[in-house]
């Protein structure tokens, strides 16, 4: 009991507000607010309640508590539980909400029953949200029942977690609670699934009740995904018309979604083919990635991760969440290995299926590269070097590539070619070292960390797509250069292919970092702050430590881009795009790997006197385009509230010293190459 | 609504300009913005915005009158509508808000012309593109740019804590910083058959075939 107090109490405390701490803390009877929670009472709990799996936690506790209650099982679990309540919160002693739960639950029992299998079961007294005895009315049931209804048939269907949902979306609870509720309720079918203990007669439920709803409380307390982990997801590998509202619908199978953000490349509005996913609770979140995972977008298989605190952070730095995307990535390699053929996986960390360098074929019209998720991950780092190559030449390497020119886009790429790059092209196919070792990075997507999931590359960039002006895209990460991307470029009006380089997402998809490789090369990482959110700045940091240890090359390839000079990652992310940019288009950014880079960077060179010319005058006319954007791209990513006139008037002078660090750092290089 | 793709324009000394109360800005920062206009997606769905763009000559060269708030940022007149609000009818409203006497007298007769530019905000950010994005089924915003035709003399009333700026095209075209974010028109605005980030400009009318 005390310890169910405690727990109660403290669940009560986090989740609800006032009122439903109240009740908690006041009265040990846990089911009498769970009643009220599941007879869904006021508007305003709803939210409250999908966070508290105490349903089924307290569901157990209730029962240990109220030995008589009998078995509680089946039917008798609902008047055991009406019976429990009232005894709860008498116990409670302050829950008034409770008693009167227990009894409105009753009567809502019926209607309860028929919505949510799991509240007959356990009846509200597992809710410990009930908060206040708002549950009598009966508007209240519905709607709780109405969230708990999603919540559960999501899960029901998704996860066996089933006996969780209803009672709040921690899963942890679930395996408790589910037993509680099978029991009760005969209908969830989850409960067969979900819980081990469910085959535990009451008594054991109870006291896994016990246990577990400690847990939950904790984790309504904390409303963060706490036990399941983050309710923030990323899905990737989704085409870039597919669109936000046809994620919705699939997503809300499994919970309530408090928000999407996809992630865009800058330049031109268009999808990266990830975006990140709220739920507001953990179960739902969970659910969904277990559920979803390889749904079906448009003929497109998508792929679900967890987003890491880092990812988070850094919005493309999905890998970073290497737990969780590891797997992803893994599979997204193997897929990307599928596509592209590519042996390469160069191992970027990420399991990334290769690098795919399918740089070639993530030219926006990357779709077929579907690896490129898988690529992606690892080729980020390379993607730093790589792009830039791919920017100049990419052509060659399957023009994917050449959206790379980014740089870190590198392995990305690969990916997304859709086999476009051709084994050979993916690992150097004549990427630029440099290159090669962002090309991990920019995995397209740095924020979701989906390893593998270069997402915006494969799909977009469905080779020859030219879509979008990559080249204004420095973030692109690798995505937009379709595989032609050297033709796309063209699209966006740019002169010369390499334009279309630049807007490589790949540049951006180093945000991820999060492959080792990737950060170091990152360098050019500053790229894909174009990525919009911020994971620009992220690689730029990481960038410039892993820098170092990747190679010199990088490094000359700094000063090339006179990026070492910006590397500041506000400022400077813009300019290193912007010079990365350059370097897109002079170097093929085909080459990711990193070995590649060695005699690529020759390469490297050579195209870029091909390509300087243009690129310098192209650049100019980018540049100034870019740096509104970027600027842009970073208050969106670092939602910092940076005055128009604030950012405008820097890139301006950015702008022109720009140029002339770029113009200067080329020549450095060349000379010192 | 004029419908005429030509647009006069007249010296901007033909142009009288006097103050008066300042405007203050309803947001303060960036974030502010976009959080209120979050909050006002919820309450009224997408916001529609209207801008206008008003043309003066000099040195035989259209300019673009913006207002600059501060040192820095520039934007054209215009605001938000309100929910059902005719386009037309809100633009003139904003402009009066704006540019207007105090005085309903001395207020001018705007003549509204063609629409030359949509911009779209696909989410809560400060970016916009002159498309909605495809996987964008919800933007945030949609803003809608007009071109006024001025008459040879006018009176505008500029809020004391704002500058009215006349802008050669030249200063705007691929040069967003410059003027902030102000984003005029689309590559293939006002004629059809222009070529975009190409001008036109006579003395006194002016084709404008994108800017």
């Amino acid at each position: 009991m005390d310890a169910m107090a405690e727990e109660q109490i403290e669940f009560g405390d986090e989740e609800y507000g006032g009122a439903q701490k109240m009740q908690y803390q006041g009265s040990g009877a846990i089911p009498a607010l769970a009643d009220e929670e599941m007879m869904g009472e006021d508007d305003e709990y709803e939210d409250l309640y999908n966070d508290v799996n105490v349903g089924e936690g307290l569901l157990q506790l209730q029962r240990s508590e109220a030995p008589p209650q009998p078995v509680g099982v089946g039917n008798t679990g609902l008047h055991v539980q009406k019976n429990e309540a009232p005894e709860r919160t008498s116990e409670a002693g302050g829950s008034q909400g409770l008693n009167i739960p227990g009894v409105s639950v009753q009567g809502k029992y019926p209607n309860v029953g028929a919505r949510y299998p799991q509240q007959e079961g356990h009846p509200a007294v597992n809710r410990p949200e009930m908060g206040s005895g708002t549950y009598p009315s009966g508007s209240t049931l519905s709607q709780k029942g109405s969230v708990m209804e999603a919540t559960h048939d999501a899960q029901v269907k998704v996860m066996g977690f089933q006996g969780i949902p209803s009672a709040s979306h921690k899963v942890g609870i679930d395996p408790s609670g589910v037993p509680q509720k099978i029991v009760n309720n005969p209908a969830q079918s989850l409960n067969s699934g979900a819980n081990g203990p469910q085959g535990a007669p009451q008594a054991p439920p109870n006291q896994m009740g016990i246990i577990v709803n400690h847990p939950t409380m904790n984790e309504n307390q904390v409303r963060q995904p706490i036990e399941n982990g983050p309710t923030m997801l990323f899905v990737g590998e989704l085409h870039w018309w597919t669109t936000d509202a046809e994620l919705e619908s699939v997503l809300s199978q499994y919970g309530r979604v408090k928000e999407i953000k996809f992630f865009e490349e800058r330049a031109s509005g268009k999808s990266k083919g990830y975006c990140q996913v709220e739920f507001f609770d953990p179960a739902s979140a969970a659910a969904c990635k277990e559920g979803m995972n390889g749904y079906m977008f448009n003929g497109r298989a998508c792929v679900v991760t967890f987003a890491s605190p880092q990812t988070l952070k850094q919005m493309g730095a999905a890998y970073m969440d290497k737990n969780q995307s590891q797997p992803q990535a893994q599979t997204q390699g193997r897929r990307a290995n599928d596509g592209l053929g590519r042996g390469g996986n160069m191992n970027y960390q990420s399991g990334e299926a290769g690098r795919n360098f399918g740089r070639g074929n993530w030219g926006r019209g990357g779709q077929g590269g579907a690896n490129r998720g898988g690529g992606g991950g690892p080729i980020r780092g390379r993607g730093a070097v790589g792009v830039k190559n791919m920017a100049g030449s990419s052509a060659g390497i399957g023009n994917g590539a050449g959206a790379y020119g980014q740089g870190p886009v590198g392995p990305a790429f690969g990916g997304p070619a859709g086999g476009m790059m051709h084994p050979p092209g993916m690992m150097g196919a004549g990427f630029d070292p440099p290159f090669m070792g962002r090309g991990g990075g920019y995995g397209g997507f740095p924020g979701p960390g989906f390893p593998g999931m270069l997402p915006s590359f494969p799909a977009v960039n469905a080779m020859g797509l030219a879509g979008v002006a990559p080249h204004v895209n420095p973030a692109f990460f690798g995505r937009g250069m379709a595989p032609n991307g050297m033709g796309m470029m063209g699209s966006t009006g740019m002169d010369g292919p390499h334009a279309g380089m630049w807007t490589d997402p790949n540049m951006g998809g180093w945000g991820g970092d999060e492959h080792g490789h990737r950060t170091r090369e990152s360098s050019y990482g500053g790229e894909d702050g174009a990525s919009e959110y911020g994971y620009g700045d992220v690689n730029h940091e990481k960038g410039r430590s892993s820098v170092a240890s990747r190679e010199k090359e990088r490094v000359s390839e700094r000063e090339w881009s006179g990026n070492s000079d910006r590397r500041h990652r506000d400022e400077e992310r813009e300019k290193e795009r912007v010079s990365e940019r350059e370097w897109s288009g002079n170097s093929d950014r085909r080459h990711r790997d990193e070995k590649e880079r060695d005699w690529d960077r020759s390469e490297r060179e050579h195209r870029e006197h091909r390509y300087r010319e243009e690129k310098d005058s192209y650049r100019e006319n980018r540049r100034r385009e870019r740096d509104m954007e970027y600027d842009d791209d970073w208050q969106r990513g670092q939602s910092s509230s940076r005055s128009r006139g604030r950012s405008h008037a820097v890139p301006e002078e950015e702008r022109r010293s720009r140029s002339r660090d770029v113009d200067y750092g080329k020549k450095r290089r060349l000379p010192s190459e | 609504m004029v419908t005429s793709p030509v647009v006069n324009t007249y010296p901007l000394s033909s142009y009288t300009f006097g103050t008066k109360e300042p405007k203050m800005e309803k947001d303060t920062s960036v974030a502010d913005r976009l959080a209120r206009m979050k909050v006002n997606y919820m309450k009224e769905g997408m916001r529609t915005s209207v801008e206008a763009i008003l043309l003066v000559q000099e040195h035989n060269h259209p300019h673009i009158l913006l207002l600059q708030i501060g040192n820095t940022f520039c934007k054209l007149p215009g605001g938000r509508l309100k929910p059902g609000e005719n386009e037309i009818e809100g633009l003139k409203r904003k402009l009066t808000s704006k540019l207007g006497a105090n005085s309903p007298a001395l207020v001018p007769d705007w003549q509204i012309g063609e629409c030359v530019a949509i911009w779209w905000r696909p989410n809560f950010e400060t970016i916009m593109y002159p498309y909605c994005p495809p996987h964008i089924t919800k933007p945030k915003e949609c803003k809608k740019l007009f071109l006024v035709h001025l008459s040879e003399k006018e009176y505008f009333a500029v809020p004391k804590n704002l500058k009215l700026l006349a802008v050669p095209l030249f200063e705007l075209y691929d040069n967003v910083q410059s003027v902030g974010s102000v984003r005029l028109v689309t590559p293939n605005s006002f004629d059809t058959n222009s070529v975009p980030f190409s001008t036109l400009i006579r003395r006194e009318t002016t084709f404008f075939s994108g800017i």
